[in-house]
């Protein structure tokens, strides 16, 4: 484990330490076991109806129960079930100690501070007197509910910044990058459900006044959100079994042409390190980086396997046939309705030219979709830092004058400018080097006979333009 | 049509609950 990741693991966890001693000094009186097992199972439920988020994150409802645990019972008894809960799905999902006492940690940090926060500025608990009918006339009513809604901000503000922290670290990953891809876009609609713990709070109190046992309130209101939630739980893995079908597509073409072992991978990688140092939003970051992942999945086509295999100069009519593959990828692209738009342009016009040489459209200079400026940067850039049999990769400083030297040309200048001096586009460059792409010889079904793919040298090798690099 | 309008607040409303339950997320480090 990384230290780094240790210390923030220690960190919230002394953190959470001081909450529960701070809490015990001033703890509600003890809410009965109906209480905590309730509370502490409700939200274990809730838990295993989660779902994968991005990066190593898993999000879920549990925290509808924890927030109303605080404001029934206060910091002590609401952080204690929200621990517990964690507690028990952590270990049922059995990961690592360091993760259980992390998610554990944060847990109780979230509830226990959120509610220290409103009891500073007068909270008392419980929040609401449940118990008689509630009216809406009194100041403190408005007062409390603001005061809830700050505890439910909290809750989320130090929720997702410790785990968008803890994944970053561990991932080597941008924080922001992590928390904005990840949970800036849902905030409104946490904070629009933790509407839902008054009201289950509510049931709560007026079950256990009712018919003495508060749980089958819990039941009431718990039942069709993990139904939902179930069915959303279908609908996620729906989409992400359409990422691993792009995953397919990726690696089908590139065992068809082993010259690009990894190729879309590494081009994408650079991509996002581009529009990330372009100061791209990070959902436009994440286009570009789809647009880069797909760019030459048009090369599946069969009609191009014999050119890619070809180990003679490819004739004028051969080029244009392989010149139409960016035109064949955008259409696979567009199959997909959710990459229309910004990602099938992008793929479209990655052979665009700065100064419109390039194809399928001669599109020039702004014309060209931004994206596929970047893609044609990255593209390239990986066809020269990766070694071919025909030579070898060149270093980082040739790179460099290369792009400078077509800058304005075929490439953005400005791109150019971005790429050159950012220190993070460098680093992704010299990582481009230390991959091993094709080394091996590696055998590969050729039709009736099988060819070595060191024996599939590409026609441009003796181009006398050389080291420009000619990618198709 | 006031069960009409009664009955759009109410779809809206369970829209609405619905939005919030399916895109809202505490999270945890998996």
């Amino acid at each position: 484990m990384k230290l780094r990741v240790a210390i923030l693991v220690a960190l919230v966890t002394a953190l959470a330490g001081a909450v529960l001693l701070l809490g015990w000094h001033g703890r509600t009186p003890y809410p009965g076991m109906w209480s905590v097992v309730s509370f502490t199972l409700a939200a274990f439920l809730l838990e295993k109806s989660g779902n994968d988020l991005r990066f190593e994150t898993k999000g879920s409802t549990s925290f509808v129960v924890h927030l109303a645990g605080g404001i029934l019972y206060g910091p002590f008894w609401g952080s204690l079930f929200a621990g517990l809960s964690t507690v028990l799905s952590e270990v049922e999902q059995q990961k690592n100690g360091a993760k259980v006492l992390f998610n554990v940690a944060q847990r109780v940090v979230a509830v226990g501070g959120g509610l220290f926060l409103i009891a500073l500025l007068g909270a008392t608990f419980p929040l609401f007197d449940f118990h008689s009918a509630v009216t809406l006339n009194g100041s403190d009513i408005q007062r409390n509910v603001l005061l809830f809604f700050l505890f439910a901000i909290f809750y989320f503000a130090f929720n997702t910044v410790a785990v968008s922290l803890v994944v970053a670290i561990s991932g080597g990953r941008r924080f922001r990058e992590v928390w904005t891809l990840t949970f800036r876009g849902v905030l409104g609609y946490d904070i629009g459900a933790s509407f839902l713990a008054l009201f289950l709070a509510w049931l709560y109190v007026r079950f256990e006044d009712g018919v003495g046992i508060g749980a089958v309130g819990f039941a009431i209101a718990l039942a069709p959100i993990l139904l939902i939630r179930h069915i959303y739980g279908l609908y996620w893995k729906l989409q992400s079994s359409g990422r691993e079908l792009l995953d397919l597509m990726v690696k089908a073409i590139e065992a068809r042409d082993p010259y690009t072992s990894g190729h879309s991978v590494r081009v994408a990688s650079l991509a996002k390190a581009i529009a990330q140092e372009a100061k791209m939003s990070a959902e436009e970051v994440e286009l570009v980086y789809t647009a880069a992942i797909l760019h030459d999945v048009g090369k599946i086509h069969e009609e191009f396997a014999p050119l890619l295999r070809k180990d003679s100069k490819l004739t004028p009519e051969e080029t244009a046939l392989l010149q139409t593959h960016s035109v064949k990828s955008a259409d696979l692209v567009g199959i997909i309705s959710g990459f229309r738009g910004v990602v099938q342009d992008a793929v479209r016009s990655h052979h665009e030219r700065w100064d419109g040489g390039g194809y399928p459209d001669g599109l020039a200079a702004e014309e060209i979709p931004l994206g596929a400026r970047i893609i044609m940067i990255s593209d390239t850039t990986d066809a020269m830092t990766t070694d071919r049999p025909y030579r070898k990769k060149l270093p980082i400083e040739a790179v460099v004058s290369e792009l400078q030297k077509y800058r304005g040309t075929q490439f953005d200048p400005r791109l150019v400018d971005i790429a050159v001096s950012s220190m993070a586009v460098r680093r992704g460059m010299s990582e481009l080097q230390s991959s091993q792409p094709v080394t091996e010889p590696k055998v590969i079904e050729g039709g009736s006979k099988k060819v070595s793919s060191r024996q599939q040298v590409p026609s441009w090798r003796n181009r006398a333009s050389w080291p420009k690099i000619r990618v198709f | 049509m006031h069960a009409t309008v009664w009955a759009l607040i109410a779809g809206f409303i369970a829209r609405a609950a619905v939005k919030v339950i399916t895109a809202s997320d505490g999270a945890v480090w998996s």
